[in-house]
């Protein structure tokens, strides 16, 4: 699919690409010059336009070397849009350079250009254009040799910055699609005031390259990479802008700030590394996949800082602050790692899919931090961070998926483990800070940290695997965990929160603490055991609660709802819990599974186990209210 | 009579003088063999006196007897402009050839010379000279010159003498950057202009008594531009005793400036490091100062003092 997207883009960019249409131009009385000439080491060719507005345009090529031989199948200069240099070249010799750069009055300037040293050979359609709003500079070139590099670069004379740059670094060839532009620029895509530059761009190397695409500008930074370190293929489209930029192909967005994307293939013996970051002086985003071993990466990543609005992987979000997201497939022989982060000052949310061993992983992942209204794997309203997956992990030697969110005093996290072959397909989200919407179907208020997941694990070895959420605060702690030993599939949704937290969804939560909960659908096992526990518990386990459903060699367990917390609150189930200290309570349709609750408070316990269904099952420690407020430990089942 | 003296004094005075030019002068660097020459000369002599000395000495960034060549990599680009391509490595290797370097070619000239001879008399004469071709920091000097002479005679004894400094400069334009280490320079200008600036002092005398001592020194060879490039010349005649000096003596300073213009039309950065920044130039002569000076008196001298220098360099 993506390289059909890629295609296409790379299609409608050689449409646009010569690029030169760019830019809306004072017009003004040019001189045009054509130069060039023979020295003791190579030849040069090349041409010059000068306007009387102070438009500057450029081009050379250059070849050195005995066999240095330019051949310049096109060269113009003119005056029909400020000052316009381009030509057509095909260069060869030792070391060969093609270059086309502009400027205007008002400080902008682009440039592009293609080096290659070692047996080297350079065909490219090159120019640049300034006018009186803007100027521009673009490539369509294919080079080999040693040493290969193209570059495109915008600087703007407010002090936006854009660039592209492709490199090979030990023997192959490159071809490359590339400009950049600066002042009122509509170019690959990119509507924008500011600079913009941006490639498609194919690497075939036999010992390594990258491409990569940034833009600073307004206090914000983005910036976007493609590289293997070994023998491989890069194939990649890539943007980057900064400055007021509405951007459409990779994701529709509007940034007051920077954006970079890419849409990337990498093929790779022994590397691959696929980045994207956003920020601002506050914020923080990034994306990031990599695999170490034979394979491939394949990948759609956006990054964008300031005041963003728009759709990314699926997500519609409106963020000041910086977000970045990512769909990425690696499959690889041997190790494979995405993530996605986001953070702030006071605030950090990261998720990430991985495995080791042979298996690929596919996932959507989105990360942002600020000021956040995000829409589609969660929707959620968060001043804070936050991070969420959806992922499809299949190994042959394990996997796990991971999401985490923190605050200063708060932790939420959650996590899908496979510990052989297999698959996990999940969907996760954490976010700290003041969070406000619905996440993993519970909706949720919170002011601190909070995580879920909605996990499905396939074993199909005796490994097994499992599912859990945490939450915790300096002084209480909730945990909830599925878990399967052996063959089978685990099937849940999980949610855990810590700090303020008003929950609805698996229960009726309002609490200061730390709350957990899962709603399992199955956990089924052909000759291994499983169950689903529930803990909460204050400071250093004084109070303690705990609720627990089991089989052992072989059995199921279906529908069932677990929630525990700790801290000073009210859990609405079947009956209201008003406790201060700890509480567990789950809920059994059906079924004869062993299930089982505890509670400690000091050193005073009570515990209930039954085999029974329908059944209500609770354990609280504390001081709770039962019609009347009791002190201790009591645990029991309606 | 008296009284004309002291006015003359005054005059002189008033004549006495520190010009400085705000040109481009970069100063040009040692070249890595470097030579020193210094001379000591002492003599007391009832009779006559002789003494010939002339220094001449060339140095460039360039072969001598060559033009001075851009900096590397720069071309024409028609109609006069100059394109300048500093950092790419294609277009360095393109116009490496012909001795251009990363700097604009410079050359520096300098003469010294002295004639002095003195008949039927009593000579005191002491001079220390010397010449160093090595880089030379603020302060010091790469051609230093100083002389006391003392003549009286009882017959129609005469002691003459002449002195001259020249120093003679052309350049390239070049990278601030490549010339100064002070970062700050290349946001004053970022390129150095061409110039070709030509200073030349010195002083003659023919008296028949009185005391005579002569300072001259140059600094122009230096490993940065961050000094600017000196001249200069000092004489002061007076009479032995309570009698003044007799004859005449006279002292001068001849400048011609030439300094460039570098208007940069267009700076164009290019994304890789290999691929350097292009320049698009225009340049030209912008100034141009002529500056001829020549002070002399006659008769009986109490007192002839005169101090000239001569300063350039863009950080003074």
């Amino acid at each position: 699919m993506m390289g059909g997207i890629m295609n296409k883009n790379r299609r409608a960019l050689a449409g646009i690409v010569l690029l030169f249409i760019i830019v809306c131009c004072a017009v003004g009385t040019a001189e045009t010059y054509d130069f060039g000439g023979v020295t003791d080491n190579g030849e040069y060719s090349g041409t010059l336009a000068i306007d009387n507005n102070g438009n500057v345009a450029v081009t050379i090529a250059s070849a050195t070397g005995a066999t240095a031989n330019v051949q310049v199948g096109a060269q113009d200069s003119d005056d029909a849009n400020g000052a316009t240099a381009m030509q057509a070249t095909t260069a060869s010799g030792d070391m060969v350079f093609v270059g086309s750069g502009a400027a205007n009055a008002n400080g902008n300037t682009a440039s592009t250009g293609a080096l290659a040293y070692g047996n080297a050979e350079i065909e490219t359609v090159l120019g640049a254009v300034a006018g009186g709003t803007g100027v521009a500079a673009g490539q369509d070139t294919s080079m080999n040799g040693q040493t290969a590099i193209a570059g495109s670069l915008g600087v703007s004379g407010a002090g936006d910055v854009a660039s592209t740059d492709t490199h090979l670094s030990d023997a192959g060839s490159i071809d490359t699609i590339q400009g950049a532009a600066t002042g009122e620029v509509d170019f690959m895509g990119i509507n924008a005031a500011g600079a913009a530059a941006g490639q498609s761009s194919t690497i075939s190397a036999s010992n390594g390259g990258w491409a990569s695409s940034t833009a600073t500008g307004r206090g914000s930074t983005a910036m976007t990479q493609a590289s293997t370190a070994g023998a491989g293929n890069i194939n990649t489209l890539q943007v980057a802008a900064a400055g007021e930029v509405d951007l459409t192909g990779l994701a529709e967005v509007s940034v007051n700030g920077a954006v970079a994307g890419q849409s990337s293939d990498i093929q790779s013996d022994n590397g691959g590394f696929i980045f994207g970051s956003a920020a601002t002086e506050s914020y923080e985003a990034m994306t990031r996949a990599e695999y170490t071993g034979n394979g491939n990466i394949d990948t759609i990543q956006v990054a964008a800082a300031g005041d963003i609005d728009g759709t990314l992987c699926s997500n519609s979000f409106d963020v000041g602050g910086a977000i970045a997201g990512q769909y990425s497939d690696i499959q690889s022989k041997k190790r494979g790692k995405i993530l996605s982060g986001a953070a702030s000052e006071s605030y950090e949310a990261m998720t990430q899919a991985r495995y080791s061993g042979g298996g690929s992983i596919q996932t959507f992942q989105v990360a942002a931090a600020g000021e956040v209204d995000l829409t589609g794997l969660a929707e959620v309203s968060v001043n804070g961070a936050v991070a969420g997956h959806s992922s499809d992990i299949q190994g042959n030697n394990g996997g796990n998926a991971i999401t985490a969110a923190e605050t200063e005093s708060y932790e939420a996290r959650t996590r899908a483990q496979l510990d052989g072959s297999g698959n996990i397909d999940t969907i996760q989200i954490a976010a700290a800070g003041e969070v406000d919407g619905t996440l993993c179907s519970n909706s949720i208020d919170v002011g601190g940290a909070v995580a879920g997941q909605s996990s499905f694990i396939h074993s199909e070895r005796r490994n097994g695997g499992y599912a859990n959420s945490a939450a915790e605060t300096e002084s209480y702690e909730a945990r909830t965990r599925a878990q399967l030993d052996g063959r089978g599939n685990i099937d849940t949704i999980q949610v855990a929160a810590a700090g303020e937290v008003d929950l609805t969804g698996l229960a009726e939560v309002s609490l200061d603490g730390a709350v957990a909960g899962q709603s399992v659908d199955v956990i089924t096992s052909g000759g291994g055991d499983g169950n689903a526990i529930s803990t909460a518990e204050t400071e250093n386990g004084y109070d303690y609660a705990r609720v627990l459903t089991r089989f052992r060699n072989g059995g199921y367990i279906d529908d069932i709802i677990q929630v525990c917390a700790a801290g000073n609150g009210v859990i609405t189930t079947p009956i209201d819990i008003e406790a201060e200290g700890a509480a567990a309570a789950q809920f059994i349709p059906s079924g004869s599974n062993r299930i089982i609750s505890r509670a400690v408070h000091g050193i005073e316990t009570a515990r209930n186990s039954e085999r029974t269904s329908p059944a209500f099952q609770y354990a609280v420690a504390g001081s709770f209210t039962d019609g009347v407020t009791i002190e201790g430990a009591a645990a029991g089942i309606i | 009579m008296r009284k004309n003296v002291i006015f003359i004094v005054g005059l002189l005075a008033l004549f006495t003088m520190t010009i400085g030019f705000a040109c481009a002068d970069p100063s040009i660097p040692s070249p890595p063999e470097t030579q020193g020459i210094s001379i000591s000369i002492v003599a007391q002599v009832n009779g006559g006196f002789s003494e010939k000395q002339e220094t001449s000495w060339q140095t460039s960034t360039s072969p001598l007897g060559s033009g001075l060549t851009y900096p590397n990599p720069s071309f024409p680009m028609g109609g006069g402009y100059i394109g300048y391509w500093p950092g790419n490595i294609g277009l360095e290797e393109l116009f490496g050839g012909n001795g251009n370097t990363s700097r604009g070619g410079v050359l520096y000239e300098t003469v010294y010379s002295e004639s002095t001879s003195a008949t039927s008399g009593t000579i005191d004469y002491v001079k220390q000279f010397s010449a160093d071709t090595g880089n030379k920091l603020q302060g010091t000097s790469n051609i230093e010159a100083q002389r006391v002479i003392v003549f009286t005679t009882d017959t129609s004894g005469r002691l003459v003498s002449s002195e001259n400094l020249m120093l003679d400069s052309a350049g390239q334009f070049s990278l601030a950057s490549e010339v100064f280490t002070c970062p700050f320079a290349p946001q004053v200008s970022e390129i150095l202009p061409q110039f070709c600036n030509r200073v030349e002092m010195g002083s003659d005398l023919d008296i028949s008594g009185g005391s005579v001592s002569t300072a001259a020194s140059e600094r122009f060879v230096s490993a940065t531009g961050d000094y600017p490039v000196t001249s200069d010349y000092r004489i002061r005649l007076t009479g032995i005793g309570d009698q003044p000096a007799q004859g005449s003596v006279s002292a001068f300073m001849d400048v011609q400036a030439r300094e460039g213009m570098v208007d940069i039309l267009a700076r164009i950065p290019f994304e890789d490091p290999d691929m350097g920044t292009l320049y698009v130039l225009n340049m030209g002569l912008a100034s141009e100062l002529q500056y001829e000076e020549l002070t002399a008196v006659y008769g009986q001298i109490t007192l002839f003092e005169k101090d000239m220098r001569f300063e350039s360099g863009m950080i003074r």
